[in-house]
């Protein structure tokens, strides 16, 4: 088992003629993933050529859907377009929409998931994240497919490159999914719903979090885990240094005040009863620990 | 909420001065600017109510969200480049996602979450060695061109606090490969340039191609670079250095 992406999972990437769009859904189709389609408004008709697997583009989300019976988006349109796509993801009813594209106004995205949420259709994962991947099942966005296999542990994690990190760390190990919720202020997928996945997911027996500092999904998140996770979960947050008031890397990363800060988030979660790791490696050892003892 | 009393920090919010007094527009019309200007947050506090019944905003504040600039190219005027720590000023006009810090290890990473990792790892290591801390933050992003390196080494070691530097790469889109080429040619890059590398350079790769990684600049044979395998470790040992 895994969730929200599996063996099933028939994609389609919008912004496939694109420089990013394009080499993700040649790495995607190496990687073992169903690529079914590609939306490019004006570019139907077309085909990409993913390593000899051509495929085929459509105007608009609802054509490619009913063409080929996608089920999940990956999104890699300029941040301008973000809205109108995710919007039509929605009208579409495709159940799972992920968001990769970096630099998408907080207001659109506020706006794209209300839309999202209201409709009922569809999952929002992102925007600005790497995506999410169930190895050996699936892979849709940008997370490396030939890091690990498939294994006991749930990643959920705000950041891409600390995913990869841990992924690496536990490797041995494996992973059910992986999901990059992304690191901006506004985001459709949180911690929580992930934590509540993994909770279900028979095959998943240790679950992974990934915070930073700003806002409080990491505190939400350890309320939620207190009173309904029984799972191991290991914890990481990365942000002890950052000083009060700047951006760090990502929109939603910034310390305001004393409010969203890296040492808050980490008692928060330790008071939860999450093993909460100093550095990236330390919490890789702490999954290794808990994994002997299962 | 416009004019001469607007001042706009690094961090892009705007200020009205504590000295100008103006009146509270209602909060349809705080919420209208809000969504018209794109904000990400419109403060007004302290509110007064002066003895004889008047409301008076004594001083506000907004954060403007940068990602929203392509609707508004008039936001780009409130910029105040004076108040912008020179080197910033610098990474930003070369592309660079950097913060300047107080500490003396110059960091260099991809990924923003690897990158604040990577401060807290170096500020822990630090400890050891008389409170070193990390003197910047700097995410080259995925891609990790030899372009980009080389800025991005440019600008930290032009900082003359930093004693010794940090290249702390994850390979995952990027192969280690590309990125230690890229890492040879940023230092034939200053080079070239005129620039003399003289502080210590402690490189982490690991992930996609690490080994090919490893061997190239163990290769290149750069007096200043130095290999370690686990970011653990290399943090511990760009402390050292910089304590020296």
């Amino acid at each position: 088992m895994a969730i929200y992406l599996d063996e099933n999972s028939r994609i389609l990437v919008q912004g496939i003629t694109g420089s990013e769009g394009g080499k993700h859904t040649r790495r995607m189709v190496a990687g073992g993933s169903n690529i079914v389609a590609g939306v490019t408004p004006g570019k139907g008709g077309q085909t990409v050529d993913a390593d000899g697997t051509a495929i085929p583009v459509f105007n608009s989300v609802q054509e490619a859907v009913d063409a080929t019976g996608a089920n999940v988006s990956v999104v890699f349109v300029p941040p301008k377009f973000t809205k109108g796509a995710v919007e039509e993801v929605v009208d579409a009813q495709v159940p799972l929409a992920v968001v990769i594209t970096e630099g998408v106004p907080v207001h659109d995205t506020a706006n794209f998931f209300t839309y999202a949420q209201n409709a009922g259709t569809t999952r929002v994962i992102g925007p600005n994240c790497p995506g999410l991947i169930s190895p050996g099942k699936s892979n849709a966005g940008i997370i490396p497919a030939d890091i690990t296999k498939p294994g006991k542990i749930g990643l959920v994690s705000k950041s891409g490159t600390l995913t990869y990190q841990m992924m690496f760390e536990c490797r041995d190990i494996g992973f059910t999914t992986c999901v990059g919720i992304g690191g901006d202020p506004v985001i459709g997928t949180t911690h929580i719903d992930c934590l509540a996945a993994f909770e279900e997911d028979p095959d998943t027996e240790v679950i992974i979090m990934i915070g930073e500092i700003g806002g409080d999904a990491e505190e939400r998140a350890a309320a939620f885990i207190k009173d309904n996770v029984t799972k191991p979960v290991v914890g990481y947050v990365a942000g002890f240094t950052a000083p009060e008031g700047k951006t760090m890397g990502h929109a939603g990363a910034i310390v305001s005040g004393s409010s969203g800060t890296a040492a808050a988030k980490a008692e928060a979660l330790e008071a939860a009863g999450v093993r909460v790791g100093k550095t990236p490696a330390q919490a890789a050892r702490l999954v290794h620990e808990i994994v002997a003892g299962l | 909420m416009r004019g001469d009393r607007i001042i706009w920090t690094p961090q892009r919010v705007v200020v009205l001065g504590a000295g100008n007094v103006a009146s509270i527009p209602p909060m349809d019309a705080l919420y209208k600017m809000f969504v018209a200007e794109d904000c990400s947050l419109v403060e007004v506090n302290p509110l007064v109510k002066t003895p004889d019944g008047e409301v008076l905003a004594l001083d506000g504040k907004v954060t403007l969200d940068d990602n929203a600039d392509f609707r508004h190219p008039d936001h780009e005027e409130l910029v105040d480049i004076a108040a912008t720590d020179p080197l910033e000023v610098k990474a930003k006009e070369k592309g660079l996602n950097y913060v300047k810090l107080s500490g003396e290890v110059g960091i260099i990473g991809n990924g923003a979450g690897l990158v604040m990792s990577t401060l807290d790892v170096v500020a822990y290591a630090g400890e050891e060695f008389g409170g070193v801390k990390p003197a910047n933050f700097l995410d080259i992003g995925g891609g990790a061109s030899a372009q980009v390196m080389a800025d991005g080494l440019e600008i930290i070691l032009g900082d003359p606090e930093v004693k010794s530097v940090f290249v702390n790469v994850f390979g995952g889109i990027t192969a280690c490969d590309a990125v230690a080429n890229g890492i040879v040619q940023a230092m034939e890059m200053l080079a070239e340039r005129g620039d003399v590398v003289d502080k210590p350079i402690v490189c982490r790769l690991d992930g996609n191609n690490a080994a090919e990684g490893r061997r190239i600049l163990d290769e290149a044979e750069h007096d200043v670079i130095e290999l370690v395998d686990t970011m653990d470790e290399a943090a511990a040992r760009v402390a050292e250095l910089a304590a020296r």
